[in-house]
């Protein structure tokens, strides 16, 4: 049982690994679009408008 | 629309992982392995689909008629999309063969060509960051994303003339490695490539407005700097 | 168009006769790419002559990046390349005289490279006919991409690094196609005549997407 359980497992962190690197590799590239969304907007709102709003 | 694309492919997203980690059965032949096949083939699929998208847009892009600003940001955030989705394609890919085949690698038609397509596409993704000006930077890229999408299937005919040459051993060839999906499996298959089509979708949108974001400030981004400084300065000096 | 080209391609090759850079710098080159790849074999003679059809279409290939680039690179000092959009010339002439120096040069290269093959790789080289055939083809699809590319890279600064990077993956199936060809007819085997089709396709597809594309292209800020 132990053994078997041994030799199941590594096609299973295989299939692990498969999810997670999708879903991190996504995650992450997702949040990188919006966060440069974020600064962009940052950079764009002070829109000529003068005034310290630091 | 755009936020419904965002929930729906999250919703979607994580009940394909559930189901495929945890509900579905285990496939006769490949095991638990088969898990995968609820991730990799969809994840090809959007990386042809963006790819597709940005040709098509390079086309538009380059017609006289419908030349406009918006094929070329369409291209250039459809191509960074179809570069992440297809590194992801290569690293399931390899993730499903080593345990398969017991190889990282395996130069089959379909795996080179993509690998190939890859390759093209972080050279557009390169000319577009090195060209200033927007204007030849929208034509040349329109030219070379088109170009390099017009060499993808001489790329495959020339690949799987030589894989038949090469009579790669049978435990690669594709139709051993396609399990019979019936039932549950089938279902989240579907699920799994609905669910990464809506987030390529979402995806798009953002991305797309990202370069609109960042054609503004192409444009406008150096008058409102002026704009800033012009504001620091003239408070202080009156009182002076 | 075809006057216009054989105009550009003239100017292009007598440039390059009078600079000897090819002659001087890009054959000595791909000697020296044979060589390293002989290192890199460990000189296992039976390997190289096995290889030498391969091989020589890479060493080919990079010979080919440097002498697009240096194509490109007759015209980038300042006023050059505008020199060349207001002279008139027929933007797809021009894209034809480009290639076709591109290819001549090229050529004279593969000759010398060929006899490389056969003394350093004891490759022996019978079936010219088919050999010389793809290699006709091969050039000219190779020329016609490389143009394709070095124009749209042209100007840039980075257009060392950039050109290889854009041109590569795209000429793979030339790679792939003429090192076949090469191959079976240095072994004597069957079947290279499949082989020469991929050679044409991509040579008639990349010198219509310049005739094409070259207007648009060379007209620009």
């Amino acid at each position: 049982m132990g053994r078997g359980r041994a030799l199941r497992s590594r096609p299973l962190s295989y299939v692990a690994a498969g999810y997670a690197l999708s879903f991190v590799t996504l995650g992450s590239y997702t949040l990188w679009v919006l966060r440069r969304r974020r600064s962009l907007n940052r950079l764009l709102r002070t829109d000529g408008r003068p005034g310290p709003d630091r | 629309m755009r936020r419904l694309l965002g929930i729906g492919s999250a919703l979607g997203l994580t009940l394909t992982a559930i189901l495929g980690l945890f509900i579905t059965p285990p496939d006769r032949v490949m095991g638990t392995l088969v898990r995968l096949l609820y991730v990799h083939p969809s994840v090809a699929w959007v990386a042809y689909l963006a790819f597709g998208v940005t040709a098509l847009a390079c086309i538009c892009y380059l017609w006289p008629r419908t030349r406009a600003p918006f094929w070329d940001r369409l291209a250039v955030s459809s191509a960074e999309i179809g570069v992440v989705f297809c590194a992801l394609t290569l690293a399931t890919g390899s993730i499903w063969g080593r345990p398969t085949w017991g190889v990282w690698w395996a130069w089959d038609a379909r795996l080179t060509t993509t690998a190939l397509l890859l390759a093209l596409f972080i050279g557009y993704l390169a000319l577009r960051r090195v060209t200033v000006d927007p204007g030849a930077r929208a034509r040349r890229s329109a030219v070379a994303g088109l170009v390099a999408f017009a060499d993808v299937p001489i790329v495959h005919m020339s690949v799987v003339w030589w894989n038949t040459l090469h009579q790669p051993a049978t435990v690669l060839r594709p139709s051993l490695a396609s399990p019979t999906v019936s039932g549950s499996m089938a279902w989240t298959l579907l699920l799994s490539f609905v669910s990464f089509t809506l987030l390529y979708g979402w995806l798009l949108m953002h991305r797309y407005q990202n370069s609109v974001l960042e054609s503004r400030l192409e444009d406008e981004g150096m008058e409102i700097a002026l704009a800033e400084r012009w504001a620091e300065a003239v408070p202080s000096g009156a009182g002076r | 168009m075809f006057r216009d080209a054989a105009l550009v391609a003239g100017k292009d090759l007598r440039v390059e006769w009078r600079s000897r850079v090819g002659a001087q710098q890009v054959l000595p080159f791909a000697l020296v790419v044979l060589v390293i790849f002989a290192f890199a074999l460990d000189a296992n003679h039976n390997l190289l002559q096995t290889a030498a059809a391969g091989l020589y279409w890479v060493a080919v290939l990079f010979a080919g990046v440097l002498t697009v680039q240096r194509s490109f690179a007759l015209e980038a000092a300042d006023g050059l390349r505008d020199g060349l959009r207001l002279s008139g010339l027929d933007p797809a002439g021009i894209f034809l005289g480009k290639a076709a120096a591109v290819a001549g040069q090229l050529a004279v290269l593969e000759i010398f490279l060929a006899g490389g093959i056969a003394v350093l790789y004891s490759a022996s080289l019978h079936g010219v006919v088919l050999l010389v055939l793809s290699a006709v083809l091969a050039t000219i699809g190779l020329a016609a991409a490389g143009t394709v590319y070095g124009i749209v890279a042209a100007g840039l600064g980075v257009r060392e690094t950039l050109l290889p990077l854009l041109l590569l993956p795209v000429v793979a199936p030339v790679l792939l196609a003429a090192g076949k060809v090469w191959e079976i007819t240095l072994q004597s085997g069957p079947g290279a005549w499949g082989w020469m089709r991929i050679l044409v396709i991509f040579a008639v597809v990349y010198l219509a997407a310049g005739v094409l594309a070259f207007g648009p292209l060379l007209e620009e800020s």
